[in-house]
């Protein structure tokens, strides 16, 4: 905050300036023009062989003298305001880090495998915010080619999507039918959320529509009695209301656009938890995460380049320091073999021992790899290899 | 706010570079402006030290000076009424401003929306993210050359006065007469931003000279050459001296030589290097890095989240490419 504090403290003055000195221009000018504008009438109205009194060519010397001076005071007036325009420059640089890439390498994506690759990530965040226009462009201009399989759920999801935007439903209704299994095991309330708004619309119109609605409440919401009685019986308490409309009544909160807002944010988890993606696309999770890496990666390359250590930190496999990105950005816990010092993965879990310590499988069968019996390293605990457990953090 | 004072630099510094192109261009009208009007001034001055002066001299010299003196107005006042038009454009106000302000607002507006990060609001903060994303991606677009979905994006986002796209499309317009063999933009460019470039010890002129003198060998007009390499190779600089005689070597030889180094002086490659070299002076002339944000983000993010597992599709990809 303080780094934009100073640099606009700066450009407020350059600008309070400019102001200044362009209205101070405009009227010396204007004052100067006009006076000797008056001079020369005067001079036109005199007889054509009238010869200047000593006077006159007094008057006239001051005049130009006069005029030269404010003149000259203009341009450097101008040219003054100079410092306040660099010193804009300064504070931008003081308050900000020029050289940003001091700890990144140029050549991560370069080469047109590795851009390809770049511009396909780039498209697929595209494909997921929605903006399919843009995403086309892309690949169009770098030569992409759009797998049809890929595109094609992005494309029926933004469907969904634009239609829930103009308040209509039953897109979106059919999809959460047609994937009624998935949603029911993963607890949404999609379709009774959809059902909801439906019937609200219907309550909105008034009592020329309360058969209509009476009869969609019967259709639709009976099947969801047991997971939302509660708001069913509100929703119910809506026809009391009716004749003079909701707005007034204890059940204006239905009518809110937030209900709108609140079922596309619904949608689209539940849409891209069916797709196997996070809502964030890896392309926004990825660059936040830089963003809040960068200041420290920047700060410990400085630091080391003051130490005259920097060789220490060859850039090239790991980070010399552990970086704190907050706890959203914490997706697995990551566990290292003490035995095989290897990184465990979805093939090579950890494994409890009997005895509570914990190895990776590949060491597991290594050790029980002959026998039967295992001492685990840690303590002489013997034990049998089918009785570790996998961990899961 | 670490990441705004880290990744925020080339936001306000190009912007500040046009502010200070504009100013010189602003100091350097008027200066001129003025002296025409002290020209006249000192006629004036010549014609009253006669010994007889007549009444219609005076007038005439007079009626002279008025004219500089509105002409200067005009100057100052033209730079002021196109603002003005673009301003109410772009702000619906009344006041009216000079070009150096124009450029001195889009410093401030492009503040104003670094400062809206620190709001404490959290549906606020994602959002601007999303946005500063979307800057990251418009800029990462100009600099691949993907113009079309750069300004696609810069329009649905809003982000046109935040992203330096008008920079861009400029050099848009040199980078593609360059790749259809035609100099006199990149040339214009050259003059336009002369002192800057000398400052930065720029070769682009001297690069684009070189190359011109080469066409005219390749069509062999060698009369031709030889008045052009007169003309602009005469203000060498020390360590061009080599080349130049490289250069002139060429004459010796027909556009077809397989000899080296002639052949390669003739190569068709050497245009797209012209192009590469323009880009990367444009950059230096903005101050800006030779890398994107968007890259050099994207890069400390996939170091920093230490998972090599990710997530299930695109991002594999991407690991890939830093795991290599």
């Amino acid at each position: 905050m303080d780094s934009c504090l100073g640099v606009e403290r700066e450009v407020d003055r350059v600008l309070s300036k400019f102001n200044s000195i362009n209205e101070h221009a405009n009227r010396v000018l204007e004052e100067t023009s006009n006076h000797v504008e008056n001079l020369r009438q005067e001079f036109e109205i005199a007889p054509s062989n009238h010869e200047l009194t000593f006077q006159q060519i007094l008057i006239l010397k001051q005049t130009l003298n006069q005029v030269v001076e404010t003149l000259k005071r203009l341009t450097a007036d101008h040219r003054d305001l100079h410092s306040s325009v660099s010193k804009v420059g300064k504070a931008i640089d003081r308050h900000f880090t020029v050289d940003f890439a001091a700890c990144s390498r140029d050549d991560v994506f370069s080469g047109p495998e590795n851009e390809r690759l770049l511009n396909q990530v780039i498209c697929q965040h595209f494909y997921q915010q929605g903006m399919l226009d843009i995403a086309e462009h892309l690949a169009e201009e770098a030569g992409l080619t759009l797998e049809e399989e890929k595109t094609e759920p992005f494309s029926e999801i933004n469907k969904i999507l634009d239609s829930l935007k103009k308040k209509d439903v039953s897109i979106a209704l059919q999809w959460a039918r047609d994937h009624k299994d998935f949603l029911e095991s993963q607890n949404s309330s999609l379709e009774f959320k959809l059902h909801q708004l439906q019937f609200i619309s219907l309550i909105e119109k008034g009592m020329s529509h309360q058969a209509e609605a009476m009869q969609y409440a019967r259709t639709y919401l009976r099947d969801f009695v047991v997971t939302h009685e509660k708001e069913i019986q509100n929703l119910m308490g809506t026809f009391l209301y009716l004749p003079q409309g909701l707005s007034g009544s204890p059940y204006a909160h239905y009518l809110t656009p937030t209900l709108w807002a609140e079922i596309n944010e619904l949608f689209m988890r539940d849409a891209c938890n069916y797709l196997g993606l996070s809502i964030d696309s890896p392309l926004s999770i990825c660059v936040n995460a830089g963003c809040t890496a960068l200041p420290a990666l920047l700060n410990i390359k400085y630091v080391m380049q003051l130490r005259q250590v920097s060789s220490i930190w060859n850039g090239k496999d790991e980070l010399p320091i552990e970086i704190d990105l907050g706890p959203n950005h914490q997706y697995h816990s990551v566990f290292a073999c003490p035995i095989l010092r290897q990184q465990s993965s979805e093939q090579n879990p950890p494994m409890r021992l009997v005895c509570g310590h914990v190895i990776s499988r590949d060491a597991l069968n290594k050790l029980g790899h002959n026998i039967h019996k295992l001492k685990c390293p840690y303590c002489p605990v013997e034990q049998n290899a089918s009785e570790a457990v996998e961990l899961k953090f | 706010m670490a990441d705004i004072k880290a990744l925020e630099h080339p936001t306000l510094k190009v912007p500040y570079e046009l502010l200070n192109k504009k100013f010189r261009s602003a100091q350097k009208s008027i200066d001129r402006e003025v002296a025409h009007v002290t020209s006249a001034v000192s006629e004036l001055e010549r014609g009253l030290s006669a010994n007889t002066i007549q009444a219609t001299d005076i007038t005439r010299l007079l009626g002279g000076m008025v004219q500089k003196l509105q002409v200067l107005k005009r100057k100052v006042q033209k730079i002021y009424e196109f603002d003005s038009l673009v301003f109410l454009y772009s702000h619906k106000a009344e006041e009216s401003i000079t070009e150096e302000l124009q450029v001195g607002l889009v410093c401030k507006r492009r503040l104003e929306h670094l400062k809206e990060h620190a709001s404490g609001n959290a549906g606020a903060v994602s959002q601007w993210r999303r946005r500063r994303l979307d800057r990251m991606l418009v800029e990462y677009f100009l600099r691949r050359g993907y113009y079309g979905a750069a300004t696609r994006l810069a329009h649905t986002s809003d982000l046109k006065d935040l992203t330096n796209i008008d920079v861009f499309l400029v050099s848009r317009e040199v980078e593609k007469s360059l790749a259809e063999h035609d100099t006199s933009k990149c040339l214009a460019w050259c003059h336009d931003n002369r002192s800057k470039l000398r400052k930065l010890k720029s070769s682009m002129e001297f690069n684009l000279r070189i190359q011109e003198f080469i066409e005219l060998v390749r069509t062999d007009k060698k009369m031709d050459a030889v008045k052009h390499a007169r003309k602009y190779f005469s203000t060498y600089e020390d360590n061009q001296l080599e080349e130049i005689q490289r250069c002139m070597a060429l004459l010796a030889f027909p556009p077809d030589t397989q000899l080296s180094p002639y052949k390669e002086l003739l190569e068709q490659k050497r245009w797209d290097r012209l192009v590469e070299q323009f880009r990367q002076e444009n950059y230096r002339l903005f101050q800006m890095a030779s890398q994107s944000v968007f890259t050099v983000a994207l890069q400390a993010g996939l170091s920093a989240l230490k998972t090599p597992y990710p997530f299930k599709y695109s991002i594999i990809y991407l690991t890939k490419i830093t795991i290599e």
